[in-house]
């Protein structure tokens, strides 16, 4: 039980990785807001942020010019997607949707297989060292990746509830037949909603493969826990989502440490399962989004 | 073609041409890699056909399949190797857990719905092999297990690899059969139903949520035995072996060849079944080519190759053979449907208010008024499809306030919707038979009922179509049909008329007429003055929830609050 | 409402596109009937590629060789090649293939441990003798019933060895295990609890991993809890390079010390710094610049290194080297018999004695599948550029 006192240390190491959960899990939370879409290719979005930034930085630019060229490809590919998702058939039902973000999150893991093999690349951002905060070595790295989610997350709540154009995306999300009444274009919405959660994915990429690294298999299952970090915070709600992952992580860690690390991936899937039975709609939201029960 | 589909024997050429097709196959390979392969294809096909009875028919997103061809795999591994269990013997037990296992885990997810559950079952393999890797003392952990013996038939060990192919064959054939014959009995309606409307399933007096966790079960169990075969043959299973990736290749096979055909999964495994191999050289680029396929499919043809061919019913009007056409609850005496204090309300608005009105046997009852006023949610409230806050509604004497819709649909309340909720994937006939198929009895009663509803509505002429294929007044007869079949004591009707012309409203109250003297009772919502007006016996009128009249036709129009709340002052016509 | 034709056509294009599948697999590979042929199933895609790369490649040079030096008796050789994708089924798969459509003499591989024994039973029942160049104990052991199967690579047990050996001279007494949640991890760990005891050695504490992990802080708190003189670290990818830099950014005083899974170019370019000054088990083929000109493996290794490095612009790492000594031991036994299964089976477990390899000096007997002494292995440490001889070694 002398490790007790490492109680800390498991918690810090749930930091990094659930501030890209949350990440991811906004990314999810504003997509399904709009279009009602659930969209599995979102995990994708992280391993592409974060490989294009390693290849930058190999082909010689500096770290700091490769994240937003790295974030910019991503929102390029966010744009890709909704664009072949807006083919869709009229009246297709959900099945159709999943399954469609499913064959292209397959399809860009395999590309990105190809292009970057299946090893695990980094690059150097953060500077070296660790601090020591309550007893935990929090590294320099988790804590730049930290600070920069939670800005995120000021500046997505700002956008969503003070902004005109956030608001517009809300009403868009509430019902989008009425959102036209008042001359907002929902397909404009839609397309901004996974531009945003592109952007999301790429930032929380390149946030974190400097410290855990990347790897081109990373991608599906990173989609299942941002998913379950929304679903924890609320899949209405964005930056609950953020929060939602944060926690996800620590519980994650907290298990790692407490239990055993074997069951390492289950432990998110407990959690997933358990929050759609005992509180569907998360922790932050107030009411279930439609077409769950 | 479709005649001959519908005889008994006839129903089963598709599953017979498929094995007959498959039992060629060592023949004409003489390798025996190849024909190593082509066991791995059956054993796939195993494992999508009950996968296809999950997703492809009753329309339930399971995307870990593999977790339970896993737990068949270790089970029969594991009891094999620890405990020196006959390989025969290990199999209905892997099953049997799998079985469990999906009962279990089918209660609470399965009351999740679309993406919810999708992401539930993404869920099962990496949870089992998180157990399998935690709990290596006994599972063998990561290093798998090894060694699995092989069956043995009569002291034969089945080493030979055509053997092994024909003994897999043999249980593909059992599968098969027996899951063709289901999906094709009533119970594949049934789950047909439940994938395209489970609101309309439930007025059907289906039961929605044990239905999907039969059919989960079932599903569960057949996967394992793939499982089960596999280790066997390779004598070896890990961890990894059926993990997410086995999974989510089972789902794209699947719609590539066209869920909800069983055929289809046939097709679509033995197609891209090959494309690893003819990839060989290319193999890294198999994901993207799969992924591309599956999105593709899913965008531009849905029903994947199988949804270039119709389908072709094995339902088919026969002749009238059964007896009595009398509703149920002939014998009640006071009124049949009595509801009193109905009342619900939504946030800060009241649908409906302190409702109370009672409906006899043989009698026509209508609930007019103005939009809003709470009819159609009179309507749900009354057929269980909406809960409601406070109130009774008694069917014949017998409470059934907070129970479910499938109960009351089953105790003789039937109803249609405003917007007609035939089931799409059935023809109409099928539909029919779907309402008739409440009452139980053999497959034969009910074709028999439903072709007597058939007949008696005029749509003989359509009986092989789908909905999207015939008028709306048709659709709208089939719906009736359909609840109608199932001889309900009292019919709940939500805006019939609808849509349709004057000669087809008339049509339709013959037709209401008719059942009315068979002493059903029926409950009419409606706008349409020029159906409720000749047919009613008695008129209700609601107006922002509450009601404002009660009475024959004439007294109702006369009522001068009746004539406010339609038009404001001085109504000119009612 | 379709007609008839309409609907016949679609059932035939349906059928058609079915029919062209199961035609489709006629594909068989080009043979030259004269060739002798020799099968590899390696993990060139998927986890594990960063062995099967340099392996393939390895194996591809050695018949590249012998074909530009005439073959054998007047044969060219053929090498037949599957991609066992780092998972058991495709190992089966790729193996099954090799055996039945390719007909080889003699296979090499697959690349991990768990690949080979989920395809043991099936070298073993086809008679065809399997050189797999992983570590795993129970790929030889017990030896009665791995009659085809030749392991002529470093075993866990010897890495475990050298490691303990090491411990032992460094004045260590309590370690702690921290290894990955697979097939080779756990290999090591039940290797370093068997062996801890002969060297006066006790186990503390045991963590494990799984494969993909991305923070191994907890792992690292709990094994210096315990308070370990050293840890030994048992896995390979990217959780092991992490743990490196976890370890330096807790500033954890106790050394790491691993086992050969990392002792590859990847694993060195993956971990930047972190490394530098950590003893990790390798192969001569690694520092062979350092060894003394006595040392048997450093002429082979010299003269392996240089090839390979012309022929595919980068430097071999460890298991390049078993698959390379792998494929000679196959193409030798070839020249010396009538290159048939039972009898390369045969010359490998009867003439392979005080054979020099690029590994080390091998000896198989029908006792021994595995062939190798811990002299075979050296322990390195890593430095700003590679690696070094350790002065243990000196």
């Amino acid at each position: 039980m002398e490790w007790l006192v490492a109680v800390p240390q498991f918690l810090a190491g749930g930091l990094a990785i659930g501030a890209v959960y949350g990440l991811i899990g906004a990314g999810f939370s504003l997509i399904y807001n709009t279009s009602r879409v659930i969209n599995f290719a979102q995990g994708q979005f992280v391993v592409y942020g974060g490989l294009s930034a390693v290849s930058l930085v190999a082909n010689g630019i500096h770290p700091l010019l490769a994240l937003p060229i790295a974030v910019l490809a991503c929102i390029v590919l966010g744009g890709a997607l909704q664009a072949v998702l807006a083919t869709a058939r009229r009246g297709s039902d959900e099945l159709t949707f999943i399954l469609v973000t499913i064959g292209i999150a397959i399809a860009w893991q395999g590309l990105a297989h190809q292009i970057w093999g299946s090893g695990y690349h980094t690059f150097s951002l953060y500077p070296e060292g660790a601090a020591f905060v309550l007893g935990a070595s929090v590294s320099y790295g988790t804590m730049v990746t930290l600070g920069v989610t939670l800005l995120v997350c000021l500046v997505l709540w700002l956008f969503l509830y003070r902004t005109l154009v956030g608001k517009a995306m809300r009403a868009c999300a509430n019902d989008p037949r009425v959102a036209l009444t008042v001359g907002i274009r929902p397909r404009t919405m839609v397309l901004g909603a996974y531009l945003a959660s592109a952007s999301l994915g790429g930032l929380a990429g390149v946030l974190v493969t400097p410290s855990l690294m990347m790897s081109a298999e990373f991608g599906v299952l990173l989609g299942i826990k941002g998913f379950t970090a929304a679903v924890v915070g609320g899949l209405a709600n964005p930056f609950g989502a953020i929060v939602g992952g944060i926690l996800l992580g620590l519980f994650e860690g907290l298990c790692v440490g407490l239990i055993s690390s074997d069951l390492q991936d289950a432990y998110a899937f407990i959690a997933l399962l358990a929050v759609l039975l005992l509180r569907p709609q998360g922790l932050f939201a107030r009411k279930l989004p439609a077409g769950v029960r | 073609m479709s005649a001959l589909a519908q005889t008994a024997a006839g129903r089963q050429a598709v599953p017979i041409a498929i094995l007959a097709a498959l039992a060629i196959v060592p023949l004409l390979t003489r390798d025996d890699y190849l024909l190593g392969v082509w066991t791995f294809i059956l054993l796939n096909i195993i494992v999508v056909v009950g996968l296809d009875v999950l997703l492809g028919y009753a329309g339930q997103l399971s995307l870990g399949h593999g977790a339970f061809v896993a737990i068949g795999a270790y089970a029969s591994a594991l009891l094999t190797t620890k405990l020196g269990w006959s390989g025969w013997a290990a199999i209905p037990v892997g099953m049997m857990v799998a079985a469990l296992v999906a009962a279990l885990i089918a209660v609470p997810t399965l009351r999740l719905r679309g993406y919810y559950l999708a992401m539930a079952t993404l869920g099962f393999p990496i949870l089992f092999d998180a157990i399998i890797r935690g709990g290596s003392n006994w599972s063998g952990g990561s290093s798998g297990v090894t060694a699995i013996p092989r069956l043995a038939l009569g002291g034969v060990v089945l080493r030979d690899p055509t053997a092994y192919y024909y003994l897999v064959l043999a249980f593909l054939a059992v599968v098969l059969l027996l899951v063709w014959n289901l999906m094709e009995s009533r119970l594949g309606l049934r789950l047909r139903a439940i994938h395209a409307d489970e609101a309309a399933a439930m007025a059907r007096g289906i039961h929605v949520v044990r239905t999907k966790i039969g059919v989960f079960t079932l599903s569960a169990a057949i996967a394992a035995l793939g499982g089960s075969l596999y280790v066997h043959n390779v004598q070896f299973v890990a961890a990894g072996t059926f993990g997410l990736n086995y999974s989510l290749m089972l789902v794209v096979m699947l719609v590539a060849g066209g869920m909800g055909r069983i055929w289809g999964g046939v097709v679509g495994v033995i197609v891209l079944g090959w494309l690893p191999e003819l990839l060989r050289d290319a193999a890294t680029w198999q994901p993207v080519i799969f992924g591309v396929l599956l999105a593709l499919i899913m965008l531009f043809s849905p029903s994947g190759l199988a949804g270039l061919v119709r389908r072709r019913s094995s339902f088919g009007p026969r002749s009238n053979n059964h007896v009595s056409d009398a509703p149920r609850h002939r014998t009640a005496s006071g009124p049949l449907l009595r509801v009193s204090g109905l009342r619900k309300r939504f946030g800060g608005v009241t649908a409906v208010s302190d409702l109370t009105f009672d409906v006899a046997a043989g009698e026509i009852r209508s609930i007019i008024g103005p939009n809003g006023a709470g009819k159609s949610t009179a309507l749900a409230l009354v057929s269980g499809a909406l809960p409601a806050d406070a109130g009774s509604v008694q069917l014949a004497g017998e409470e059934f306030a907070g129970r479910p819709a499938h109960e009351r649909a089953r105790a003789g309340l039937g109803r249609t919707f405003q917007h007609a909720r035939l089931i799409p994937t059935l023809t109409v006939f099928e539909n029919i038979v779907l309402g008739a198929s409440m009452l139980g009895g053999s497959r034969r009663d009910s074709e028999g009922r439903a072709t007597c509803v058939l007949e008696s509505l005029g749509l003989g002429a359509v009986a092989q179509r789908f909905p999207d294929e015939i008028n709306h007044f048709e659709r709208r007869l089939t719906e009736v049909g359909s609840a109608l079949a199932a001889r309900p004591a009292l019919v709940l009707l939500d805006e019939p008329a609808a849509g349709l012309s004057a000669a087809e409203i008339e049509l339709l109250a013959n037709v209401l007429r008719e059942e009315r003297d068979r002493g059903t009772a029926i409950v009419l919502v409606d706008h349409i003055m020029a159906l409720v007006m000749p047919l009613s016996d008695r008129i209700l009128v609601l107006d922002s929830g509450a009601q404002i009249a009660d009475g024959d036709p004439s007294s109702v129009t006369a009522d001068a609050r009746v004539r406010s709340a339609y038009l404001g002052q001085g109504a000119a016509h009612a | 409402m379709l007609d008839r034709n309409q609907e016949r056509r679609r059932v035939l294009k349906v059928l058609g596109a079915t029919g062209l599948a199961t035609l489709a697999p006629a594909v068989a590979r080009a043979k030259d009937a004269e060739a002798w042929r020799i099968g590899a199933a390696l993990d060139v895609t998927g986890g594990a590629s960063f062995l099967g790369v340099p392996e393939h490649n390895a194996i591809v040079l050695a018949v590249e060789q012998v074909n530009a030096a005439g073959g054998i008796k007047g044969r060219k050789v053929d090498l037949a090649f599957e991609d066992s994708k780092s998972t058991e089924t495709d190992s089966v798969l790729a193996v099954r293939k090799l055996i039945s459509q390719d007909k080889v003499s003699a296979i090499i591989g697959p690349s991990r441990t768990g690949g080979v024994m989920a395809v043991l039973p099936i070298a073993t029942e086809a008679e065809v003798p399997l050189l797999a160049p992983v570590s795993g104990v129970n790929v030889v052991e017990p030896v009665a019933q791995r009659k085809w199967i030749f392991r002529p690579g470093q075993g866990g047990d010897l890495s475990v060895g050298k490691v303990l050996d090491y411990a032992r001279r460094a004045g260590w007494k309590k370690l702690g295990i921290l290894y990955s949640a697979d097939a080779y991890g756990e290999d090591g760990r039940d290797n370093m609890r068997k062996l801890a005891p002969d060297f006066g050695v006790t186990i503390a504490r045991v963590e494990s991993f799984p494969p993909a992990s991305t923070d191994l802080k907890p792992q690292l708190a709990k094994l210096s809890a315990a308070g370990v003189d050293a840890i030994f670290m048992h896995g390979y990818g990217a959780p092991s390079a992490i743990v490196y830099r976890n370890a330096r950014e807790m500033g954890l005083k106790a050394p790491i010390i691993s086992g050969h899974g990392q002792a590859n170019n990847a694993f060195r370019n993956a971990v930047g710094p972190a490394v530098v000054g950590q003893p990790i088990v390798g192969a001569p083929v690694l520092v062979w610049n350092e060894l003394p000109d006595s040392h048997p493996q450093k002429q082979p290794a010299a003269k392996f290194v240089e090839a390979y490095t012309a022929r595919f612009g980068a430097a071999p790492d460890m298991f390049a080297g078993v698959a390379y000594d792998s494929a000679q031991m196959v193409l030798q036994a070839i020249r010396e018999t009538d290159g048939e299964r039972a009898q390369i089976r045969d010359w490998l477990e009867n003439k392979v004695r005080n054979y020099v390899g690029v590994t080390g000096v091998f000896n198989f007997s029908p006792t021994d599948h595995a062939g190798l002494t811990r002299d075979a292995l050296v322990m390195m440490i890593a430095t700003e550029g590679g690696w070094r001889l350790a002065d243990y070694e000196k």
